[in-house]
C-alpha cells in the first residue's frame, strides 16, 4: 500500500470529533505541563494513563502523546517568559529566549519556538511515516537472537547518553532490570520475588514504580528547592517576526530539525540530548557567536526545532520495535500493554488504524498547538503565577487516585509511596533514574529473548557472533560504550551535557 | 560523627547496590538455575544479581580510590517533607478502602499540602477543600471512576467490631495485612 493510502487510513480515523477532541485534550494538557515548571510530562502521562483504559487504543495513545510533545511547545513559553525551564529540554532555550525577553523582544522569541518547533514537528511527523513502515517490517524478521541484541544497544545507548555517571547509570539500568525480574516467570510459572503478595504475582506494576521514582520523588526534589519569590513575567510584546528575521530563524530550524530527528530516534536521547546538540552547532557556525547568551535568535530555533523533531522521533523505535528510547516512551509501550497490544512490530502491520491514525493526529496537533501557544499565550503566563505549594497537594492527589484505579490496588499505592522514597534516595546519591525505568521495561523482554535464543541454539552464547544483524548490533553497542569511556571523547561528552 | 569514607555518596551508594544485588542473589539462590540450553527460573536472576552486585562493588571502590570525602546530607526539612508526602501516599493506599475517597482524600492532600513550609493553616485548609472538591468532581462525576465516596469503615459501629475476620476484609489488603 502507498504512503497516500496509509495516510487516508489515518485521515478518517484521526478526524473524527471524538479522536480530534483526544488530540486537542491531550495538546491542551501538555502545554499546561510543559509551562508549569516542576511538573513535566513523564508524571503527566503517568498521571493520565489510568483515564485512557477505557478509550480505543488509538484514542489513548493520540492524547498521551499530545501530551508529550505539548509540553515541548508550553515549556519554552516559561523558559523565554521566565528564565525557567517549565520542561527540561527547554533549558537551552531559557538561554537566549530570556535574553530576549529582557530587551523586549519576547514576542519574536515565542513566534521563533512555536514556528520553528512547527516545521520540525512536520518534518520528523513525514520522517516517522516514510521511515516506520520499512523498519517495521525489517524488524519482522528478527528472530530472538536480532531482539536480545538490540535490547543490549538500547540499555548501552541509554547509559552511554544519560547524564553523569556512566558506572552510575549502568548500575540504574541493571537495578531496572532486576526489579523487572518480580512477578511469575513466564516460561515456569515460578514466583520470584513476590514475597507471597498475590499482587505482586503479574510483577510490579510499571506506572506504580514510574510515578513513586518521576512523580512523587520530584515533588520532594521541588519541595527542597522552592522559594517564595514573585515570579516576574516579562511582557510578550509583538507577535510577529520581521522578513529578516524570519530569514535569520530559516537555516537553524532545518538544521535543528535534522539535529533532533537524529538524536530522538537513538536510545537515551530524544528530546533534551537534541536541544543541547543543536544549541552547540548554532554557535559553531554562527558568523557572529558572541551575540550567543546575549540574545541571538537563532538560539532559540535551533534548539526548539530540535526538542520537538527529538520528541517526535523518539516514538520510531517504539513503534517500529517496541523498544523505549527513553522514560516517556517506556510509559507508551505501557500504555499499549495495558491496552492488550504487544508493541512491536506488528503494531504497524497489524494495527494500521491506529499507528496511521498517531501519526496524522501528530501534524494534527502541532498545527492546535501553534495556535494554543501563540495568541494564547496570555492565558498561559496567568497560569504561572500559581504557585507551586498550591499544586503539587493536587499532584499528590491525583497520582494517589491514578496509581490505585489502574488496577483497583492498594498495594499499587504503597509500591509507589516505596518508590517515592527509593526515588529520593536515589536523587540524593546522585543517580540519574532514567535509565532504570528503561531497565525496568526491557529487563523481562532480554530475559525472553535470551531464553529463546540460547534454546535454539542449544546453549551455546556463540549465536550471538554468529548471526550478522546481531553482530553488528552489540558491534555497535561496544563502540558507543568504548567511546564513552575513553577519557577524551568524555571529557567533551560532559561538556557538551553540561553546557 | 561518621567518619568521611562513610558519608562519601558513591560510597554509601555502592554500599546500598552491594546490598540490594546480594540480597537479590540470596533470594535467586532459592530457584533452580537450569542451564543455558534450558534456562531455569533462577538463571537470569543470578547473573542480572550479580553483575549489579559487581557494579556495586565497582562504585565503592572506585570511590574510595578517588578518595572519600563527606558529602550533603538530607536536611531535616527535607526530612519532614519527605515523611508528610510519603505519609499522605501509604494513608491513601492503606485507609481508601476502608474509610473510601472522600474522608481519604481531604487526610492526604491535608497531609501533602502541610508539607510544604509556605503553606499557613488557613492554606492548607483552603487547599485541602479545593483539591478533594475538585478530585471528586474531575474523577467520580466526570469519568466515573468506580470508586466509592464512603467505605465502609465510615460506619462507625465497625469501629468497635472486634472480629478479626471483619478487621482483615475491611483493609482488603488480602495475605498482607
Amino acid at each position: 500500500m502507498s504512503l497516500i493510502d496509509n495516510l487516508s487510513i489515518g485521515l478518517a480515523v484521526a478526524f473524527t470529533p471524538a479522536n480530534l477532541l483526544y488530540c486537542f485534550i491531550g495538546a491542551l494538557f501538555g502545554t499546561l505541563v510543559g509551562v508549569l515548571p516542576g511538573l513535566g510530562p513523564l508524571a503527566s502521562i503517568a498521571m493520565l494513563l489510568p483515564l485512557t483504559f477505557s478509550l480505543p487504543p488509538e484514542s489513548a495513545l493520540i492524547m498521551l502523546s499530545g501530551i508529550y510533545y505539548g509540553a515541548q511547545y508550553g515549556g519554552s513559553t516559561t523558559a523565554i517568559l521566565l528564565n525557567l525551564p517549565g520542561e527540561s529540554s527547554s533549558v537551552v532555550t531559557a538561554i537566549d529566549g530570556y535574553k530576549m525577553a529582557q530587551k523586549g523582544k519576547a514576542g519574536q522569541a515565542l513566534v521563533t519556538a512555536a514556528l520553528g518547533s512547527f516545521f520540525a514537528g512536520s518534518v520528523a511527523t513525514l520522517l516517522i511515516a516514510v521511515a516506520a513502515p520499512p523498519l517495521a517490517r525489517a524488524a519482522l524478521n528478527f528472530g530472538a537472537t536480532e531482539y536480545f541484541a538490540l535490547m543490549v544497544l538500547g540499555l548501552v545507548a541509554a547509559i552511554s547518553l544519560a547524564s553523569g555517571s556512566v558506572l552510575k547509570a549502568f548500575i540504574m539500568a541493571t537495578l531496572g532490570i532486576v526489579l523487572g525480574l518480580a512477578g511469575t516467570d513466564v516460561q515456569t510459572a515460578v514466583p520470584r520475588y513476590t514475597f507471597n503478595i498475590p499482587e505482586l504475582a503479574d510483577g510490579i506494576n510499571f506506572v506504580a514504580i514510574s510515578m513513586g521514582v518521576f512523580g512523587i520523588a520530584e515533588i520532594l526534589r521541588n519541595l527542597t528547592s522552592e522559594s517564595t519569590e514573585p515570579v516576574r513575567v516579562h511582557k510578550v510584546g509583538r507577535l510577529r517576526l520581521s522578513v529578516q528575521e524570519f530569514k535569520q530563524i530559516i537555516p537553524p530550524v532545518i538544521r535543528g530539525t535534522g539535529i533532533g530527528s537524529v538524536l530522538g530516534i537513538l536510545p537515551g536521547g530524544g528530546a533534551l540530548l537534541a536541544s543541547f546538540a543543536a544549541y552547540a552547532v548554532e554557535k559553531k557556525v554562527s558568523r557572529h557567536p558572541q551575540e550567543f547568551g546575549q540574545g541571538a535568535i537563532e538560539g532559540v530555533a535551533g534548539p526548539e526545532a530540535a526538542n520537538n523533531a527529538g520528541a517526535q522521533t523518539s516514538f520510531i523505535p517504539m513503534l517500529t520495535l517496541g523498544i523505549p528510547s527513553n522514560p516517556v516512551m517506556a510509559l507508551m509501550i505501557g500504555a499499549l500493554i495495558l491496552q492488550g497490544i504487544q508493541p512491536g512490530p506488528n503494531v504497524v502491520v497489524n494495527q494500521p488504524q491506529l499507528f496511521w491514525s498517531l501519526i496524522v493526529s501528530m501534524w494534527v496537533g502541532n498545527l492546535m498547538l501553534v495556535v494554543l501557544n501563540l495568541p494564547l499565550v496570555g492565558i498561559w503566563v496567568k497560569m504561572l503565577a500559581v504557585p507551586y505549594h498550591a499544586l503539587f497537594p493536587a499532584i499528590v492527589a491525583f497520582t494517589c487516585i491514578g496509581v490505585f484505579s489502574v488496577n483497583n490496588s492498594s498495594v499499587d499505592v504503597l509500591v509507589m509511596a516505596i518508590f517515592g522514597f527509593v526515588g529520593f534516595v536515589l536523587i540524593k546519591l546522585e543517580f540519574e533514574p532514567a535509565p532504570l525505568l528503561l531497565g525496568f521495561i526491557l529487563g523481562p523482554m532480554m530475559e525472553e529473548n535470551l531464553r529463546r535464543a540460547l534454546t535454539l541454539s542449544r546453549g551455546s552464547y556463540t549465536v550471538f557472533f554468529t548471526n550478522t544483524t546481531s553482530i553488528i548490533l552489540l558491534a555497535i553497542s561496544v563502540v558507543m560504550l568504548a567511546l564513552v569511556l575513553i577519557p577524551a571523547i568524555r571529557a567533551r561528552r560532559d561538556e557538551a551535557l553540561v553546557e | 560523627m561518621l567518619p568521611n569514607i562513610l558519608r562519601s555518596r558513591d560510597v554509601l551508594g555502592g554500599a546500598l547496590i552491594v546490598f540490594i544485588g546480594a540480597t537479590s542473589l540470596y533470594l535467586a539462590s532459592d530457584f533452580s538455575f537450569g542451564t543455558s540450553r534450558r534456562m531455569g527460573p533462577g538463571y537470569f536472576p543470578v547473573v542480572a544479581s550479580s553483575i549489579l552486585l559487581c557494579l556495586g562493588l565497582l562504585l565503592m571502590i572506585m570511590a574510595i580510590w578517588r578518595g572519600a570525602v563527606a558529602e550533603g546530607h538530607a536536611s531535616p526539612i527535607e526530612l519532614r517533607n519527605f515523611l508528610q508526602i510519603i505519609g499522605a501516599t501509604v494513608f491513601f493506599g492503606i485507609f481508601v478502602r476502608s474509610l473510601g475517597l472522600l474522608p481519604t482524600l481531604l487526610v492526604t492532600v491535608f497531609l501533602s499540602a502541610n508539607a510544604s513550609r509556605f503553606n499557613s493553616l488557613r492554606m492548607t485548609l483552603l487547599l485541602t477543600v479545593c483539591i478533594t472538591a475538585f478530585c471528586i468532581a474531575v474523577f467520580i462525576l466526570a469519568l466515573g471512576l468506580p470508586l466509592q465516596l464512603f467505605g465502609p469503615w465510615s460506619d462507625i459501629r465497625q469501629w468497635f467490631e472486634h472480629d478479626a475476620a471483619a478487621f482483615s476484609r475491611a483493609w482488603n489488603l488480602g495475605d498482607v495485612a
